[in-house]
C-alpha cells in the first residue's frame, strides 16, 4: 500500500504532506509501480513532474542526482542543455554540500526555464519540470541547504534513471528510435543501421513487417501524424542492401565462450543467438524446417518479406559464428539430454506457434480436401510445396494471418476469397495497413458471420455453413462479444476452407522429464524478466512463452532471455542488468501522454513509402510494399522527428 | 512552386513552400543572430539563437529549421528573446577560451567573436577545464578547447566531402565533435579524412584551422583573390588568400557558384613542392654551370638557337611540349610559336591522345563551346553514369558530388567498370561487362535505346540482360549525367568512344547545342589546352589537321632519342617524365629550382600554377579567370609574355602589352569561325 506524500506528475497537483495517512492517495492512481527490483519506491523524478513515496528523500540531493544523469546522458547538440544543465547540476551538488546561496537558488530558476525553453530535443525541454516543481513546492528543503553546516545526507538511497521516449517505451524492444531516426536526418544511414543492430539482426525485416508499436505512441500523433518509423528502418536497412554492407558484423570480443543451444531459427532465436554471438558465445540453433527463419519464413508471405531480405540477415546472424542445423526436431533428431551431453551449458526453446487453433465446427476434423489450416497453408505456399488449390476459397479469421492466407490465395489465382470474421471490421485485429490491402487487392469481406459446418461431397468440400453474428457485451479483451443470430445460416459457395484463427504450439518435445513447466493456455512458463524456465539452465522466448505475437515482441524477449542467460552462465544466476530492470519499470509507468500539447509547429503531413499498383501485385509474389520513393522522402519524414527524449529516475 | 503568405515582425511577407522561416526573414531584411546556420549546409539547430516566437506555440522555435506555414505570425525579436540569446552566448563562452582571442587566427573574423560583441555579454567564467587537443596531420590544426559544437564540420563532412569523418561523442558538457575511428576519437588521418579542408572553411571559430594558415598575418591584413583550381581537369572556384607574397589559405568560392566544394589538391597543395626554391631568374647554361642572366639575354640565345636548328635540320626538328597546366592563353602562344614561327606541328601540351580523339567527337556532335552538365546540377539528374574507377583519387569534388546527388536526393548510380566498393548511393546499378568488350557494352545500350537487337552485342559483355535494359532505361529517363574518368581511357582504350557517343546521343544526353556528358582528366585544363590548340591533331577550335597532326608526346620524345628532333622548348610544369638526352638546345619554362634538366641550355622562371594569371576552361566548358596577386610572383616575367617575347625574337608580331591583347586575339579568332 505504497502512499503519494506528493505527486506534481502529469500537472495534476498532490499534495498530501502533513495529511493522515487515510488522506495519502496510492501510487497506483499514478500507474507508478510501488516496487523496483525488489525495493519500494521511494521518490520518482522525471520529465512530467516530481513524486515523493518516502519523506526519507532529500529532494534537492534527488534532483542533484537527477541532473548529473541528465548530463550523462545529454547528447551534446545544444548549448542549454549540454552547458546549462551541467551548471544546474553544479549549482545543486553545491547546495547538497551546505555551500549554496540565495543566488543560486535564483539561478536554479532562470537558468531552468531557458533550458526548457531553448533546449533542441525535449531531454533540455523536460528535464527543468522536476526541478521547477520542486523550488515551488519544496522551497524550504531548498532554503534548509543555505549557510548549512554541513551537507546533506543521503541515507543511503538508490538513484536509478533511464533515458527513454514515448516512442522507443512503447517499442517492446525499446530500440533507441530517437538516436537512429537523427541519425538519418544527419545523413549517416550508416551509422543509423548500426543503433538499430544493437537489439536485433532483422532491421530489414521490422522494417518491412513490424506492426510498429512506437507508431502508436509517437507524440507527432498529438500535432500532426506519427513518424513513419518503421518505413524508416527500412530505409536504412536498404540503403545497406542497395550498397553492401559497410563492414562485416563486428566479430565478438573474445569468442570461444560456453556452448549455447538455441531451439527454433525464428525472430525470438535469431536474435537471441546473435545477442549470444555478439558475446562471445559458441551458439547453435536446430531448427525443424528445412529452412531457416521461423514464422518470418514460413509464415509471412514473400510480398510482404521477400526471401532475399530474410536470408540476407540470417547470413548476417551466422558471420558471428553462428550454426544452425536444419531438419533437426527437438525430441525426435535430438533431446535435451544429448544436448546437455554434447556440452551446451544452456537452452533457448523458441520453437513459436507453428499449429493452428481449431474453429470447433462440423467437418473440420474430417480430413476433406480443400480443408488447410492457416499456419499449414502458409507455409506450403511459401515453401513452393504442392497445394491442391480450388476455385474459391474461405479463410476464417481477422489477424495479420488471415490477411496472409487471404492475399497469398488471390496471388495463387483463387477467384474469389472470401474474409470471414466473426466481429466487425473495427475490431478485427490485423494492421490497418494490410486489411486496407486486402481489400484493395479484392478479397470479399464477410464481417460478423461465423462458420457452423463445413458441408463435403464424396471427401471434398462444396461450401460451408455460416450464422450472422450480432456483437454484445464487451468481453474481458474490452472487445463486444458476437452472438449467433439464431437462424440466420447462409451457405457460401467455396470448396477451400482456411481457417485463421489462432496459433497453437506443439510443446511434447517437453513432456516427461525435461523440468519445463507449462501454462494453462499451452505456452512454455518463463519468467516475465529473465524468460527463465522452471527447468534449471533452460529458458524460452517468443510465441512458445507469449502466444502469437508478434516479431518485435519475440525479439524483446529474446533479448531479454539472453541476457539472462549471459548472466546465469556467469554467475549460475539468471538475472537482467540494472538498464532492462529499469526498462521494465518505465514500460508500467508509460510515457506517451495522450493529454499533453507539445509546444511545436504542426500540419506537417506524414510521408507515405509507395506501393506497387494492385493489378501488378496479384500477378505474383513480387514484394507490394516499396519503402520510401528515394532520399529526399526519407529526410523529410526523419526531420520530423521531435526528438522526445526524457529522463526518469526511480528512487529506493 | 506554391507560394505561403505569413507575418513576421507584423510584416506581411510571401515565401515559397519549403522556404525556412529563416531564409524567408532574411530575404525581406529582417535579421535574426545564427551561429551555426550556414547557407551551404542543411540547417542544425544546434545554437538555438535564431529562436522565435510563432502565435500558437507556447514556446520558442528555431527558426532555420521550420519551414514557413500559411498565416504562420512570427515575432523574432523580444525583451525574452534577447535575454535568452545572451543568455545562450554567455554559456557558450562559459565552455570556450575567449582570453585566447588576443592570438587566435581568427580574431576579427570570428563568428562567435562577433555573437559576443553585438550582445555585448558579460564574459562568464569558464565551467571546466578545457580539453588539449593532439592531432598530428600535415595540413590541418585542430583545438577542440574552441570548438563551439556547431556541428558544421560534422555536415559538410558528411553531406559535402561524402565522408564520416566526424562523429558526435556524446557526453553533457564533456561531448565532443571529433573526428571517429570505430566509434572512438581519434586523429583526422585516423577517421580517413581525405583533407579536403571544407570543414575549416565552414567552421566559425578556430577549432579548425590551415596549418599553413598559422601565424601567417591578420585576417583583416590578408589579400584575396577569385580565381580557379587547376590541379585537375574540374576547374573549381577557389579564393586564394595572400599575406604578402605567402600564399596563406585557399578557400572554396563563397559566391557565384556558392558550391564551395573543395579537395586536397585545391585546399592545401597548391603550393606544395616547392620548398627547395623557385627559379627567380633566367638562367643561361655555360661551361661553369647555370649562370643568371637578363630575359634579353636569354631570349635572344633561345631565339638564335631554335632559329639555327631550324635552318640547319628543317623545322620538323623542333618541338614544343608542356604538361597539361597551362592557361587557354599559353596554349595558344605555345602553339602560334610553333607553328607560325618554328613551322613545325610538333606541339604536344600534355593530353593524351585518348582524350584528345573523345572532346573533339563530342565537339563534333554538340557544336563548339557548349557547356557540360556543372557539378551542382548533379543533384537534380534522375541518374549519374560514372565510367570507370579511381574518381575519388583523380577529380575529387566529381566524386563528392556524385555521392551527395546519389545519397541525399534521388540520382541513381550507374557505375561502368569500377573497383571495390568506391562511391555509395541509395539506388546502385554497376556494370562490369568483361575485359575489352565496353564498346560491345555501349552499343547493346545504343541498340536497346533505338529498339534494335541487342542480344548479340550484349552477349559480348557477359552481363545481364535485365541490368542492361535497366542502364538503358536509366539513361533515356531524361535526366541523366555521363562521367568518363580519366582512368577509364586508361583502362579500356578507345574504342568505345564513338559507341559512347552515339549511345549517348539515342538516349539524349548529349546533342547539338547541349551536353550532360564530361570527360574528366587529371591534367588542370585539359579543356582549354585543347580548344586553344594545343595538341598536335588540331588547330585552334578545333580545326582539324585532316591527317598533317604533328608528333605527340611520345612520339616526341621517341623522335629526340632517335635524333631526329634536336630542339625542344618544353613548359616543365606537370611534365613528370625525364627528358631523353640527344638534345642540341633545350629552353624550359621552370617553377622549382629541383625541376632544373641538367641539360637544359637556358631556363626561364615560371611562377607557380596558383599564381599564373590567366584563363582556364573546366571540364564543363566554363572559362575562368585566375587572377594573380600582384607581386606575388615577385619579378618574374608570367609564362605568356616569355613565350610572346620568344616568338618575337625568332621574327613574329610585337610581343602584346598586355594579357588581354592575347585574350582579345583569341576571340576575334573565334568570332571568325
Amino acid at each position: 500500500m505504497a502512499k503519494v506524500l506528493f505527486s506534481s506528475w502529469r500537472g495534476r497537483l498532490i499534495d498530501a504532506r502533513g495529511k493522515e495517512p487515510a488522506e495519502q492517495p496510492e501510487l497506483t492512481e499514478l500507474n507508478l509501480p510501488a516496487e523496483l527490483d525488489g525495493a519500494p519506491l521511494k521518490a520518482f523524478l522525471g520529465w512530467a513532474g516530481l513524486v515523493l513515496v518516502d519523506p526519507q528523500v532529500n529532494i534537492v540531493a534527488a534532483l542533484w542526482h537527477y541532473f548529473k544523469a541528465v548530463q550523462r546522458e545529454s547528447c551534446g547538440r545544444c548549448v542549454p542543455c549540454r552547458i546549462g544543465t551541467r551548471v544546474l547540476a553544479d549549482r545543486l551538488g553545491k547546495l547538497v554540500e551546505g555551500k549554496g546561496t540565495e543566488h543560486d537558488l535564483n539561478l536554479l530558476t532562470n537558468l531552468g526555464r531557458l533550458v526548457k525553453e531553448s533546449s533542441l530535443c525535449e531531454l533540455g525541454q523536460s528535464a527543468p519540470v522536476p526541478l521547477l516543481d520542486a523550488l515551488e513546492y519544496f522551497r524550504g528543503d531548498f532554503e534548509a541547504c543555505l549557510g548549512a553546516s554541513k551537507p546533506v545526507t543521503e541515507n543511503n538511497l538508490t538513484y536509478r534513471s533511464l533515458l527513454t521516449a514515448p516512442c522507443r517505451n512503447g517499442c517492446p524492444a525499446h530500440i533507441n528510435i530517437p538516436h537512429y531516426i537523427g541519425m538519418i536526418n544527419g545523413g549517416f544511414y550508416e551509422e543509423s543501421l548500426g543503433i538499430i543492430r544493437e537489439k536485433t539482426p532483422l532491421a530489414g525485416v521490422l522494417g518491412r513487417v513490424c506492426v510498429h508499436p512506437c507508431e502508436a505512441n509517437c507524440r507527432r500523433l498529438l500535432l500532426d501524424e506519427a513518424l513513419s518509423i518503421r518505413v524508416l528502418k527500412r530505409f536504412v536497412a536498404d540503403f545497406e542492401r542497395n550498397n553492401g554492407p559497410a563492414r562485416a558484423a563486428a566479430a565478438p570480443a573474445s569468442p570461444g565462450g560456453k556452448k549455447v543451444a538455441v531451439i527454433g531459427s525464428g525472430p525470438a532465436g535469431l536474435t537471441a543467438s546473435y545477442q549470444l554471438a555478439r558475446k562471445g558465445y559458441r551458439v547453435t540453433i536446430f531448427e525443424a524446417l528445412p529452412v531457416a527463419g521461423g514464422m518470418l519464413a514460413v509464415g509471412i508471405p514473400s510480398y510482404r518479406l521477400p526471401w532475399d531480405v530474410l536470408n540476407d540477415e540470417i547470413e548476417l546472424v551466422k558471420s558471428l559464428g553462428v550454426e544452425i542445423k536444419l531438419n533437426t526436431r527437438i525430441g525426435k533428431d535430438i533431446t535435451f539430454e544429448e544436448l546437455r551431453r554434447d556440452g551446451f551449458e544452456a537452452i533457448l526453446v523458441a520453437t513459436g506457434l507453428h499449429d493452428s487453433a481449431s474453429m470447433g465446427v462440423e467437418g473440420e476434423d474430417a480430413g476433406y480436401k480443400g480443408f488447410f489450416p492457416g499456419v499449414e497453408y502458409l507455409r506450403r505456399v511459401n515453401l513452393n510445396q504442392e497445394i491442391e488449390l480450388g476455385r474459391r476459397a474461405a479463410v476464417i479469421g481477422g489477424g495479420n494471418v488471415a490477411m496472409d492466407c487471404a492475399r497469398s490465395s488471390l496471388r495463387l489465382g483463387i477467384e474469389e476469397v472470401y474474409l470471414v470474421y466473426r466481429r466487425s471490421r473495427a475490431e478485427m485485429p490485423a494492421n490497418e495497413a494490410e486489411i486496407i490491402a486486402a481489400e484493395e487487392e479484392g478479397v470479399k469481406f464477410c464481417l460478423l458471420a461465423n462458420p457452423t459446418r463445413i458441408l463435403a461431397e464424396n471427401g471434398r468440400i462444396v461450401g460451408m455453413e455460416c450464422i450472422r453474428m450480432e456483437l454484445g457485451e464487451p468481453d474481458s479483451s474490452g472487445r463486444r462479444r458476437p452472438v449467433p443470430v439464431k437462424g440466420s445460416e447462409f451457405i457460401l459457395d467455396v470448396d477451400m476452407v482456411i481457417p485463421a484463427i489462432g496459433q497453437v504450439a506443439d510443446l511434447s518435445f517437453l513432456s516427461g522429464d525435461s523440468g519445463v513447466e507449462i501454462t494453462k493456455r499451452g505456452a512454455i512458463a518463463a519468467d516475465s524478466l529473465t524468460m527463465a524456465t522452471t527447468a534449471p539452465g533452460v529458458f524460452a522466448a517468443g510465441d512458445a512463452v507469449l502466444g502469437a505475437r508478434t516479431v518485435i515482441e519475440a525479439v524483446a524477449s529474446a533479448n531479454k532471455a539472453a541476457e539472462a542467460i549471459d548472466h546465469y552462465l556467469r554467475t549460475g544466476e539468471a538475472a537482467l542488468p540494472e538498464h532492462m530492470i529499469m526498462e521494465d519499470f518505465i514500460e508500467k509507468t508509460g510515457v506517451y501522454d495522450p493529454e499533453e500539447k507539445p509546444p511545436l509547429i504542426g500540419n506537417l503531413p506524414r510521408e507515405e513509402e509507395s506501393c506497387l499498383p494492385v493489378s501488378d501485385r496479384l500477378k505474383g509474389f513480387a514484394e507490394a510494399e516499396l519503402g520510401f520513393d528515394g532520399p529526399p522522402v526519407a529526410l523529410r519524414e526523419a526531420g520530423r522527428c521531435a526528438a522526445c527524449l526524457r529522463l526518469g529516475m526511480a528512487v529506493i | 512552386m506554391k507560394a505561403v503568405s505569413l507575418t513576421i515582425d507584423g510584416k506581411r511577407i510571401y515565401a515559397a513552400a519549403g522556404t525556412t522561416i529563416l531564409e524567408a526573414a532574411r530575404k525581406n531584411g529582417i535579421e535574426i543572430p545564427t551561429l551555426c546556420y550556414h547557407p551551404r549546409l542543411r540547417p542544425l539547430g544546434h545554437c538555438r539563437l535564431c529562436i522565435v516566437e510563432v502565435e500558437g506555440v507556447a514556446a520558442p522555435v528555431t527558426s532555420c529549421d521550420n519551414p514557413v506555414q500559411e498565416g504562420m505570425v512570427v515575432t523574432t525579436s523580444t525583451p525574452q528573446l534577447e535575454a535568452m540569446r545572451r543568455e545562450i552566448i554567455s554559456l557558450m563562452l562559459a565552455n570556450h577560451p575567449y582570453k585566447d582571442c588576443l592570438t587566435c587566427e581568427r580574431t576579427g573574423s570570428c563568428e562567435l567573436q562577433e555573437k559576443a560583441y553585438s550582445c555585448q555579454v558579460e564574459l562568464p567564467e569558464l565551467i571546466r577545464a578545457l580539453p588539449v587537443t593532439q592531432d598530428d596531420n600535415p595540413y590541418i590544426v585542430r583545438d577542440e578547447a574552441k570548438c563551439i559544437l556547431c556541428g558544421r564540420c560534422l555536415r559538410v563532412c558528411r553531406d559535402y566531402a561524402g565522408c564520416n569523418v566526424f562523429g558526435l561523442l556524446s557526453g553533457g558538457i564533456e561531448s565532443r565533435i571529433t573526428p571517429v575511428h570505430e566509434g572512438e576519437a581519434a586523429g583526422l588521418e585516423e577517421a580517413g579524412c581525405i583533407f579536403c579542408g571544407q570543414c575549416v572553411d565552414v567552421c566559425p571559430v578556430a577549432a579548425l584551422s590551415e596549418r599553413e594558415r598559422a601565424a601567417a598575418g591578420r585576417e583583416w591584413d590578408l589579400a584575396s583573390f577569385a580565381g580557379v583550381c587547376m590541379e585537375c581537369s574540374l576547374g573549381c572556384t577557389v579564393e586564394r588568400h595572400f599575406a604578402g607574397e605567402k600564399l596563406a589559405r585557399v578557400t572554396g568560392s563563397s559566391e557565384g557558384e556558392k558550391s564551395g566544394w573543395l579537395c586536397q589538391k585545391g585546399k592545401f597543395n597548391a603550393a606544395e613542392g616547392l620548398e627547395n626554391g623557385l627559379v627567380t631568374a633566367p638562367l643561361l647554361r655555360g661551361e661553369e654551370g647555370f649562370r643568371e642572366v637578363s630575359y634579353e639575354e636569354a631570349l635572344k640565345e633561345t631565339g638564335r638557337a631554335f632559329l639555327e636548328i631550324k635552318k640547319k635540320r628543317g623545322p620538323a626538328a623542333l618541338a614544343v611540349i608542356a604538361g597539361g597546366r597551362c592557361s587557354n592563353e599559353e596554349s595558344y602562344l605555345l602553339q602560334k610559336m610553333a607553328r607560325e614561327l618554328m613551322k613545325t606541328g610538333h606541339v604536344d601540351l600534355g593530353l593524351k591522345p585518348a582524350l584528345v580523339e573523345a572532346l573533339c567527337a563530342l565537339e563534333d556532335i554538340t557544336g563548339p563551346a557548349v557547356p557540360g552538365p556543372s557539378l551542382a546540377s548533379m543533384r537534380d539528374s534522375g541518374a549519374i553514369f560514372v565510367l570507370g574507377q579511381d574518381l575519388a583519387r583523380t577529380n575529387p569534388v566529381a566524386a563528392m558530388a556524385v555521392e551527395q546527388a546519389c545519397r541525399l536526393s534521388s540520382a541513381v548510380l550507374v557505375q561502368i567498370c569500377p573497383s571495390g566498393k568506391e562511391l555509395t548511393a541509395w539506388e546502385r546499378l554497376v556494370l562490369q561487362p568483361r575485359q575489352g568488350s565496353e564498346a560491345d557494352l555501349f552499343r547493346a545500350l545504343a541498340a536497346l535505346l533505338q529498339d534494335q537487337p541487342a542480344a548479340d552485342t550484349a552477349k559480348k559483355t557477359g552481363l545481364d540482360e535485365a541490368d542492361l535494359s535497366r542502364a538503358a532505361q536509366l539513361l533515356s529517363g531524361g535526366k541523366s549525367v555521363i562521367l568518363v574518368c580519366p582512368s577509364f581511357f586508361e583502362k579500356a582504350g578507345r574504342d568505345w568512344i564513338e559507341p559512347l557517343l552515339e549511345a549517348a546521343q539515342a538516349a539524349g544526353v548529349v546533342e547539338r547545342g547541349r551536353s550532360s556528358l564530361l570527360f574528366l582528366a587529371e591534367e588542370g585544363n585539359a579543356r582549354g589546352i585543347l580548344e586553344a590548340g594545343g595538341a598536335p591533331q588540331l588547330l585552334p577550335g578545333y580545326v582539324s589537321l585532316n591527317g598533317k597532326s604533328g608528333y605527340t608526346r611520345d612520339q616526341i620524345m621517341k623522335a629526340i632519342e632517335a635524333g631526329e628532333i634536336k630542339g625542344l622548348f618544353a613548359a616543365l610544369d606537370g611534365v613528370a617524365e625525364p627528358l631523353p638526352p640527344g638534345l642540341e638546345f633545350l629552353a624550359v619554362l621552370c617553377v622549382s629550382k629541383s625541376d632544373i634538366p641538367a641539360e637544359a641550355n637556358v631556363v626561364f622562371p615560371a611562377p607557380p600554377l596558383y599564381l599564373k594569371e590567366g584563363t582556364f576552361t573546366g571540364s564543363d566548358g566554363r572559362r575562368k579567370q585566375n587572377l594573380a596577386a600582384s607581386g606575388a610572383a615577385g619579378n618574374i616575367w608570367p609564362e605568356w609574355r616569355v613565350i610572346a617575347a620568344l616568338a618575337e625574337v625568332m621574327g613574329g608580331a610585337a610581343a602584346y602589352s598586355s594579357l588581354k591583347g592575347v585574350q582579345e586575339e583569341i576571340d576575334r579568332l573565334e568570332e571568325r569561325r
